[in-house]
């Protein structure tokens, strides 16, 4: 209570002191700023897709659950989510997708079509995640933006922009909030469509957004090698790579061992798959 | 290790006759692709080397491109050799001369290649892309009507211009 009390307290005088500046402030320049943050306007414009993989910590009313998966992201109307929920020991497979106007969902291999509620939420995630990649907040001419309120995040004052679809009210508006002094988005939120408080009101969805990190492929190219066993210096990745190309007598020795796969003996096929030709290569120069 | 090497050798196998070598072959076949997806070892290695521009480097993934078990690995060497077919946007002078003393078969595979490379790089087929300095957020906390609802810890993030369709495809 003592924490919510301050918390608005500190909203409140963030508000005073900024709303003037904020309001002054045209949301495509804060926009701008963002972009420039996170790693500026030519570099954004290369990306058109995403391939997330996750852990996920869910909090349920009577405990929670552990979930890890992947998402496969093409805005603004492709979207596939693979979960894997582990609850009580037992584990299954979701899955959801969104493809233009199609949306359908597998549970435990059993495919479903997605309409009415199930599916205006999934695509009012998807428009979410659309203009959270900020660009189409400069170039979608059917977008409209409008400055909201300073309000403060994580103790931080941020700009928030409120984001609106022109032409198609049923989806909702998103509102992102930008730290005021790294720029960096900090929290997103919208109306939930397929949920209603109990007193009417209409459900709220927020997303608090941290721990940025600059992605340099060469790290993480480099951490990929190492957890493979496999040294990065310029040597040995060169070793590795010529490695990849069998010689005349490894294909030779590889078909070989493909062949007695199904030898009559059981000892020789035994022998083949122990040797298991497209896994243990040393053995095939013997 | 064969790895992703022995796939085009086991994929044959995997419609041999005789069941034994074709159940067996489709099991090595399925360890094999694991080792050959996008992250796995072979593209980090191959753009590792590309970006460093190691001396050798072009020899090593022009022997490469030729035995490249599918079409997502031989996009990635592909990319690699037109990155390192130019330096600062204009022809390296290196890697001409490493493609003119190359075997005439090699250098006629590798010039395919970068025209394929070349167009990929020009339209909207499926390519990662590797900008520098991009700012990315890995932890997310949901509250739904003010109560917390999960977190979200990302693990491992990649870029492209455009997906494989496939990936969206409406089960049959």
């Amino acid at each position: 209570m003592v924490r919510c009390s301050t918390g608005m307290l500190v909203s409140g005088c963030l508000s005073a002191l900024t709303a003037n500046a904020a309001a002054d402030q045209d949301p495509k320049e804060t926009i701008r700023q963002a972009i420039t943050a996170m790693g500026g306007i030519e570099n954004m414009r290369l990306i058109r897709a995403t391939h997330t993989r996750f852990t996920s910590h869910v909090y349920l009313e009577h405990g929670s659950a552990e979930l890890q998966g992947e998402i496969w992201q093409q805005c603004p109307d492709r979207f596939k989510q693979i979960v894997q929920i582990n609850l009580d020991g037992k584990t299954g497979t979701v899955v959801y997708t969104v493809r233009g106007e199609d949306a359908w969902s597998i549970l435990s291999g059993v495919q479903r079509q997605l309409d009415g509620l199930g599916r205006a939420e999934l695509c009012a995630t998807l428009f979410e995640e659309y203009v959270a990649t900020l660009l189409p907040l400069l170039e979608d001419q059917r977008l409209t933006l409008t400055t909201v309120p300073v309000k403060a995040v994580n103790s931080r004052p941020a700009h928030g922009i409120r984001v609106a679809l022109a032409k198609l009210p049923t989806v909702p508006d998103v509102t992102i909030f930008f730290d005021q002094e790294t720029h960096l988005p900090v929290q997103r939120q919208r109306q939930r469509l397929n949920r209603l408080r109990e007193d009417g009101v209409e459900s709220v969805s927020e997303e608090r957004i941290s721990d940025y990190r600059t992605i340099d492929f060469r790290i993480d190219a480099e951490k990929r090698l190492h957890d493979a066993g496999i040294d990065t210096s310029d040597a040995s990745l060169l070793a590795f790579l010529k490695k990849q190309v069998l010689s005349e007598a490894e294909r030779a020795r590889c078909q070989e061992l493909i062949t007695q796969l199904g030898d009559d003996s059981y000892a020789v096929r035994k022998e083949a798959r122990k040797e298991r030709p497209c896994s243990d290569r040393p053995r095939c120069h013997s | 290790m064969f790895g992703p090497a022995a796939v085009p050798l086991l994929s044959r196998a995997t419609t041999n006759h005789d069941l034994d070598v074709s159940a067996a072959a489709n099991e090595l076949l399925q360890k094999a692709c694991a080792e050959s997806t996008i992250t796995g070892p072979i593209p980090s290695a191959s753009r590792l080397l590309a970006d460093r521009r190691t001396p050798g480097a072009t020899e090593v993934i022009l022997a490469y491109l030729p035995a490249a078990p599918s079409t997502l690995l031989a996009t990635v060497a592909q990319r690699a050799l037109l990155d390192l077919s130019t330096i600062q946007g204009k022809p390296d002078p290196s890697f001409e001369r490493t493609l003119a003393n190359a075997d005439p078969a090699v250098r006629a595979k590798a010039q395919t290649a970068l025209e394929l490379a070349r167009r990929t790089a020009s339209s909207n087929d499926c390519q990662q892309v590797f900008p520098k300095g991009i700012k990315f957020p890995f932890r997310r906390q949901v509250y739904h009507d003010d109560k917390k609802d999960r977190e979200i810890t990302v693990v491992d993030v990649q870029f492209y211009s455009q997906l494989p369709d496939s990936i969206f495809a409406n089960p049959p």
